[in-house]
């Protein structure tokens, strides 16, 4: 047996013990408001792309809504959030899909709300560089705050190789901002 | 941590709290209003089944049947709840308009075979060659029972449904097919529904190449791994079935796309082949008397290399006079395939020995109009009377000294 036999990345987290259950306060709207805009800003820097980022954060908080009351009970329900927009957004095959959608989107979005700052340009096409999976690595790190084994057990992948992930990820970014930053100063 | 690491927590905290400050999302509300419009088209759905008293797999499967007109897939509601939803979860008295336990967790996944073939979707590559032949993979509509090669099809093995991305709502997989000849490249893949209600491809979990060449069925299991039963050849044309190999193969997805992780990854050698190895020696002699033909005797040797023994010994195209001595007593019919005249089965070789077998026959002095220089094949043969392929096929065969 030569395969790889990595655990799955997306299975939801354990639920939270009936003895523990004590943060059962918190709604939806609450939760929705909470975390939208960070699971958003994770995704925009993975796709490079507002528009899909905001539309796959929708749609695994519509998912989130619909098992609420079992999600509620969890541990971490952002983190259950947060894989299923992941996945949602690794899926090549929707993102082709869609594209002419978002493409529309994206001309809608651009003339109804502010540009994107310079350096919000620079860190998308520094992160447009990197390999996906120092990508990932760097945003779930930096972006999501999830420490290296966290980002492990999402990944499916052994602690070692998030560490190596996250060093080269963060090298080639800093080199690329570097020579974005500059190129912005020439101009 | 290098020293690289504040500047980047600073500039991509930056990062993040410029993007949060422009977006607020379509808001909770937008996401109850999706949820309670699934609802009501999977109610509708559910109450349209009960006023004709048939269960919704049923009704979706007869208005959507091949005869009628293709149905704009985005449009049709889930035909069922998800099989694979959530236990039944304890209220917990959240304030918010939770879902009952019986709504489905997303959008249905659950495809029916009309729905599929009632839309394009894009597939997965095919193996090489393939598109060159024409099966494309962008909008593809899959047809069904075509004889056409080159066509991208769906075949006949029924549909699974579970939830094998862990998204919380069912995918559906399919075997799509891509026929070249006698045989076709196969792939299983998922699909499922975006948010739009539109079937969109999720992945291909996996497809033939060139280490197995058949695809028989697919499952997914109670896990939401998706369990491939793989063949190594397809035996068409003059292939016997039981040459054939099947192996379950497990894959899941591993947040990106499907891995195997689980069965075997390789086909390897047949462990039931054996390696035979045969030389020859003849004689041409005078018949006495009248007779005017001569008497050929052939003698063969027969070494099986191994790994395994070889029960009996077939001997192909060695018959063309008639019979006169040696071993032709003990022959038993030997088949190779349908086309293929009788040879001879004899008792066999155990790994590692070797035999010698001798055929006696008497044939004309001058070779017929037909006549060929041939060659003599010799097979492994089971206790069965069933032939074998070898795993070294050269030395299988040696031509004949004379034409006859």
């Amino acid at each position: 047996m030569t395969s790889t036999m990595g655990s799955r990345a997306n299975r939801p987290p354990a639920v939270r013990t009936a003895g523990s259950a004590v943060e059962t306060t918190i709604t939806f709207d609450d939760f929705y408001h909470a975390h939208f805009g960070s699971v958003t800003a994770q995704l925009s820097a993975y796709t490079g792309d507002l528009g899909h980022a905001q539309d796959l954060a929708q749609e695994a908080f519509y998912r989130a809504l619909a098992r609420w009351d079992r999600l509620v009970r969890y541990d971490d329900p952002v983190a259950w959030v947060r894989k299923v927009a992941w996945n949602l957004a690794h899926s090549r095959w929707r993102r082709l899909r869609t594209a002419r959608d978002h493409l529309l989107r994206q001309r809608r979005t651009e003339a109804e709300v502010a540009g994107p700052t310079p350096d919000r340009v620079a860190i998308d096409a520094a992160l447009a560089q990197l390999p996906p999976n120092h990508r990932r690595a760097v945003i779930l790190h930096y972006l999501a705050d999830l420490s290296v084994s966290q980002i492990a057990a999402q990944e499916g992948v052994a602690e070692g190789t998030v560490k190596s992930w996250l060093h080269r990820g963060r090298n080639a970014l800093a080199a690329l901002l570097d020579e974005n930053t500059e190129g912005v100063r020439d101009v | 941590m290098s020293d690289l690491d504040p500047l980047l927590r600073e500039r991509l905290g930056a990062y993040r709290n410029d993007v949060i400050s422009q977006v607020a999302g379509p808001g909770p509300d937008k996401a109850r209003q999706l949820l309670r419009r699934r609802r009501r088209m999977t109610a509708a759905a559910a109450a349209a089944a009960v006023v004709l008293g048939v269960t919704p797999v049923v009704v979706n499967a007869a208005l959507h049947a091949d005869r009628t007109p293709p149905v704009p897939v985005e449009s049709v509601p889930p035909p069922t709840p998800s099989t694979s939803a959530p236990p039944t979860p304890t209220p917990t008295g959240s304030p918010t308009q939770t879902p009952t336990p019986t709504a489905p967790t997303g959008p249905n996944g659950r495809i029916s075979r009309a729905q599929l073939l009632a839309t394009t979707v894009d597939l997965p590559n095919w193996p090489s060659g393939m598109a060159e032949g024409g099966c494309t993979i962008s909008d593809v509509r899959l047809k069904t029972n075509t004889k056409k090669t080159y066509v991208s099809e769906l075949a006949d093995n029924e549909f699974e449904y579970g939830d094998v991305d862990g998204d919380g709502a069912d995918e559906t997989i399919a075997i799509v097919a891509c026929r070249y000849g006698e045989a076709s490249a196969k792939q299983v893949v998922a699909f499922e529904r975006n948010s739009d209600d539109r079937i969109v491809t999720v992945g291909r979990v996996v497809r033939t190449d060139d280490e197995f060449k058949d695809i028989l069925a697919a499952e997914i299991t109670s896990t939401g791994s998706v369990q491939v039963t793989v063949a190594d050849i397809v035996p068409c044309c003059e292939i016997p079935d039981y040459i054939r190999r099947e192996q379950v193969r497990t894959y899941e997805w591993n947040g990106q796309r499907f891995e195997q992780t689980d069965g075997p990854t390789k086909f390897g050698p047949d462990p039931r082949l054996t390696d035979l190895r045969v030389s020859m020696t003849h004689e041409l002699a005078e018949v006495p008397g009248a007779d005017t033909r001569r008497e050929l005797t052939l003698v063969f040797t027969v070494t099986n290399a191994g790994p395994v023994d070889a029960p009996q010994v077939a001997f192909h195209n060695i018959e063309r006079g008639e019979r006169a001595g040696g071993d032709w007593a003990r022959c038993k019919p030997a088949k190779l395939s349908d086309t293929d005249e009788l040879g001879c089965l004899l008792p066999g070789v155990p790994a590692g020995e070797s035999r010698r077998y001798t055929f006696v026959q008497l044939i004309p002095v001058q070779p017929g109009a037909d006549a060929s220089t041939r060659s003599f094949l010799v097979l492994h043969g089971d206790a069965q009377d069933r032939t074998w392929p070898d795993l070294k096929p050269d030395d299988n065969t040696v031509p004949s000294p004379i034409q006859f």
